[in-house]
């Protein structure tokens, strides 16, 4: 037999012992069926947004066009004294025409494609470790949380938005969704569209040392949201 | 009082007949009052609970059954002065004998006429005024088993707000555990002791000169670690200060 | 799992007696329990979704087969591999296997309990692999060669001075690195960032693993789930073998009452839903980056065991830690007297469920049935039931000790003849009213001396409640 099949038999030849209460032979359903009394009005969903990512230490940017994310990723790159970006591909990125407008001023696009074989993969991961901010687009965000939803796929790594210090997100605002259930209800591709889907609420954290908050312990210390219209 | 009942049996449990009959006699007063026939069947012991929680439920069965037997002749509400003995006769004598031929039926039908003391007063009942005056800075603290097993949230309080002349104390943590949980007191009492005297410091902390509560043995428990800490604060069971006039 | 020779009083003993334990239990439990209690109070539909996250819980488990079978297969469509184990040793093979065929040098792990239970570890590095904690809490335990205390604060025992003293020691750490808390986490972030760049495998665990679409989700607030299972080429998911739940939707309402039963958070910082390695089109990467291959062990170890039992209600849990930071005994003890993984009401239940009663017969006594950690369990589990159940098993085996079953038997045979019991307790009452001051007892002996030592204990009073019936009522 199998391992698998031993496996499986194992569990079925013990569930007739087991006292589960409450446990009903059919799935017990959606859950879309609740009211949300939390969910927020489609009029505030950014200022909800924004107050959820600010109380956890994230800036929100609203902006009109692509003139004033040039403006920003310049200040933010500035106050960091760099030049380079670790970024999504610029066709992933709302707005791009910022992208040809920095490059004309020197900023370097970086792409992260890691090779395959594990020498080069370290060697490249090295590289890329130095570059002290990364630019990714959203697919999503969730006002009561103020996360953003992030799904990897062609031109769009995981690194930028986990590797350096700093990490910018260009958010489309009609991509807020009210919360988590919201989403996923709108999103049910979400999952398997790419090999990741992460929900990014504000800055990596920490408190394993005497419950002190400390931000940027693994994943970057600070997050921006530029919110196109 | 809109209810049709007339008479209840009274199971007044083991600690308070041998240890604190002041208690029992305020439940029957105030019972009385409320022009109620109070039948006390004689034979009664305890409902088996230090068994149980101890796990040597073949004893505890045993106890059930003859608890079960001893209030048997009468079909009238049961009322018990302590949440924790009401949870195990409302509830795990139903479990314990549910595969008993002779009892599961029995042990459910108890089960559904026993109350705990504040309950039966204020959810059966519909009372919640009693007339009484006492004196006083009074706290409660919530039991574990009446709070969480049977729901006893508001019925004291309720109860409490009512009585003219004192003046309640907001204990912190009233709803913690004071660490007593039976032989667990015995067995493990190092940890038991520890427990209890975070809700000792609370008490004093509370400003009252008198903690309430639903349960003698809880309150045995905390009064024996006040008066270990030559506290003056009076310990009383809650029926003890409804019933003052 | 090793039972060490220092009893479970002799831990608790200590553990009563540690200042800086019993502050930093204080602040932690009391902070995790408001933070809980606001959060929950902060969400309308709190209630109903504990009971929906109950129902899917215990739909699932009622139907573990079938969903597993569900997953292993959504897994492998996307590209992942599915491992099985029964045994601690047969997942560490499995494990071992993978990194060695593959030439694993340095292994970066990301929280996982399984792991502990597994003793991965020790594993890994007798085949002379580096194996670092990447969890800053984790590593921390690594470093002092602990073992964690909590499921979700693994070092709340520890002062920011002992993490100081630590670094100093094992890290080199200058004066400056030590300032405050954040230069020791900036250090701690430098030092574990080569270990990511370096790292051949990732190890994670797994919060929760959907059916559907064969994903893994991982919930962190650090960041380090994320790098662990992103920058090494292998990637191994950890799993025990309840994990699931069937939908997306499902997990959906999970992650709702995950993070704000744990911490009182909304939402952890990072929630990542891993489904399959990078994506390859034609034998080529399309995805820029993420692991080449991603492998899932399936493990068992014992959880069949308590599946097919009265005690298969607790692989309901979702691991959120919330009935440990609500416990009494547990914000007395802390995680480190159970000498076990799994800590507190939860980890008395699972502990001897996957190890056996006998050598951990003392962790379903340790509670007083309060019944706190069934009330804060977002799934609602009946904790104390299952304690209860626990301790009539002792029983059955005879772990308890003698002089409990010989007075209980005796009290038996009082209880139900009501003279014997009546004749029993006056004579009680009599002795009581002699050697009692004022109504008191000081000191009793033998077994309950136990009581004594904390409390005074009150004399039997000298009529009971039935004799003054008795006498006033003539009956
Ligand atoms: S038993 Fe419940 S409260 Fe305890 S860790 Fe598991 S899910 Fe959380």
């Amino acid at each position: 037999m199998s391992q698998r099949a031993a496996f499986l038999n194992r569990i079925r030849s013990r569930l007739p012992q087991a006292e589960l209460p409450e446990a009903n032979p059919n799935h017990p359903g959606s859950f879309r069926g609740y009211t949300f009394a939390v969910d927020t009005p489609p009029a505030d969903l950014v200022d909800r947004f924004t107050q959820e990512l600010n109380a956890l230490s994230g800036q929100v940017y609203p902006v009109k066009n692509s003139q004033d994310i040039t403006e920003i990723i310049q200040q933010i790159l500035h106050k960091h004294g760099v030049k380079q970006l670790i970024s999504w591909g610029s066709d992933s990125l709302e707005l791009h025409q910022f992208v040809a407008e920095l490059t004309a001023a020197g900023i370097e696009f970086v792409a992260n494609e890691l090779p395959a074989t594990a020498a080069e993969r370290k060697a490249k991961l090295a590289a890329l470790d130095k570059i002290k901010v990364g630019l990714t687009g959203a697919h999503g965000a969730l006002a009561d949380t103020g996360a953003i939803a992030l799904i990897s796929g062609p031109g769009r790594g995981r690194l930028a938005s986990l590797l350096p210090p700093v990490h910018i997100a260009i958010l489309p605002q009609q991509k807020l969704y009210p919360s988590l259930p919201a989403f996923l209800a709108a999103h049910p591709e979400a999952t398997t569209a790419g090999s990741n889907l992460v929900f990014i609420a504000g800055p990596s954290r920490t408190g394993d040392i005497e419950m002190t908050l400390t931000m940027g312990v693994h994943g970057p210390g600070e997050l921006h949201v530029i919110l196109t219209p | 009082m809109t209810t049709d009942i007339k008479t209840v049996q009274l199971f007044v449990t083991c600690l308070v007949d041998k240890f604190f009959p002041e208690t029992g006699l305020a439940v029957v007063d105030i019972l009385e009052e409320l022009g109620l026939t109070v039948e006390f069947p004689l034979a009664q012991t305890c409902c088996g609970q230090p068994a149980f929680n101890a796990g040597f439920w073949d004893d505890a069965r045993a106890m059930a059954r003859y608890t079960i037997d001893v209030l048997a002749p009468s079909d009238a509400p049961i009322v018990i002065p302590s949440g924790s003995c009401g949870d195990m006769i409302i509830h795990h004598y139903v479990d314990l004998l549910a595969d008993d031929p002779d009892y599961a039926a029995q042990a459910r039908a108890v089960s559904a006429r026993t109350y705990e003391f504040t309950q039966f007063l204020v959810d059966v009942l519909g009372v919640t005024d009693l007339h009484s005056t006492a004196t006083g800075c009074i706290a409660y603290h919530a039991s574990c088993h009446g709070l969480r097993g049977l729901g006893l949230k508001t019925q004291p309080r309720q109860l409490l707000d009512q009585v003219a002349g004192i003046e309640p104390k907001d204990l912190p943590g009233s709803e913690e555990c004071c660490g007593f949980g039976g032989l667990f007191a015995v067995k493990m009492s190092q940890i038991s002791g520890a427990i209890l005297q975070r809700k000792l410091d609370n008490i004093e902390a509370s400003g009252a000169d008198t903690i309430t509560g639903t349960d003698v043995s809880c309150l045995m428990h905390i009064a024996g670690g006040l008066r270990r800490r030559g506290s003056t604060i009076n310990v009383k069971h809650i029926a003890e200060i409804l019933r003052e006039r | 799992m090793a039972v060490s020779n220092v009893t479970f009083y002799e831990r608790v003993e200590e553990a009563l007696h540690d200042r800086q334990l019993q502050t930093a239990l204080d602040i932690s439990t009391t902070r995790f329990t408001t933070g809980r209690k606001n959060a929950l109070a902060a969400l309308p539909e709190a209630e109903a979704l504990r009971d929906h996250a109950r129902r899917i819980r215990a739909h699932t488990i009622a139907h573990l087969d079938r969903y597993l079978a569900q997953f292993a297969d959504a897994v492998e469509q996307t590209g992942g591999q599915v491992h099985w184990a029964e045994t601690a040793a047969e997942a560490n093979h499995i494990v071992a296997n993978l990194a060695l065929s593959r030439n694993v040098k340095n292994v970066v792990k990301s929280k996982s309990m399984v792991s502990e239970e597994l003793h991965l570890n020790q594993t890994l590095e007798a085949h002379g692999m580096r194996v670092v904690e990447t969890d800053l809490g984790e590593y921390i335990a690594q470093l002092a060669e602990e073992k964690p205390s909590h499921i979700i604060a693994p070092v709340i025992h520890k002062t920011r001075e002992d993490v100081a003293n630590l670094f100093r020691r094992k890290l080199q750490a200058t004066d400056e690195d030590l300032t405050d808390v954040p230069h020791m986490t900036a250090l701690a972030r430098r030092v574990l960032r080569n270990e990511f760049l370096q790292a051949d495998m990732g190890v994670s665990g797994c919060n929760f693993a959907v059916a559907e679409t064969g994903s893994i989700c991982l919930v962190t607030n650090e960041g380090n789930g994320r790098l662990t299972t992103t920058t090494p080429r292998l990637h191994v998911a950890l799993m025990g073998m309840e994990r699931l739940v069937p939908t997306m939707e499902d997990l959906g309402v999970m992650l709702q009452i995950l993070a704000r039963s744990a911490t009182g958070q909304k939402t952890s910082v990072y929630t990542n839903i891993i489904t399959g390695p990078r994506r390859t089109a034609a034998g080529q990467p399309v995805e820029p980056d993420g692991p080449d291959e991603l492998h899932v062990v399936i493990i068992d170890n014992g959880r069949s065991q308590i599946l097919g039992s009265e005690l298969a209600e607790i692989l309901y849990c979702i691991r959120c830690g919330a009935c440990l930071n609500a416990c009494p005994v547990y914000q007395q003890i802390g995680g480190h007297a159970y000498n076990s993984v799994y800590q507190g009401p939860v980890g008395s239940v699972v502990t001897p469920g996957l190890y056996g009663l006998d050598p951990w017969h003392e962790l379903p006594q340790a509670s007083t049935l309060c019944g706190a950690c069934r009330e804060v369990c977002p799934v609602r589990i009946n904790i104390p039931r299952m304690l209860l159940k626990l301790r009539s098993e002792a029983v059955e085996a005879g772990l308890n000790p003698g002089w409990l079953k010989w007075s209980l038997g005796l009290y038996r045979q009082a209880v139900v003849r009501p003279s014997k019991y009546h004749f029993g307790s006056q004579l009680t009452s009599w002795i009581s009213q002699k050697v009692a001051d004022n109504g008191w007892i000081k000191n009793l002996p033998g077994p309950l001396s136990g009581w004594t030592d904390h409390r005074d204990f009150p004399a039997l009073a000298k009529k009971s409640f039935s004799q003054r019936w008795r006498e006033e009522r003539n009956q």
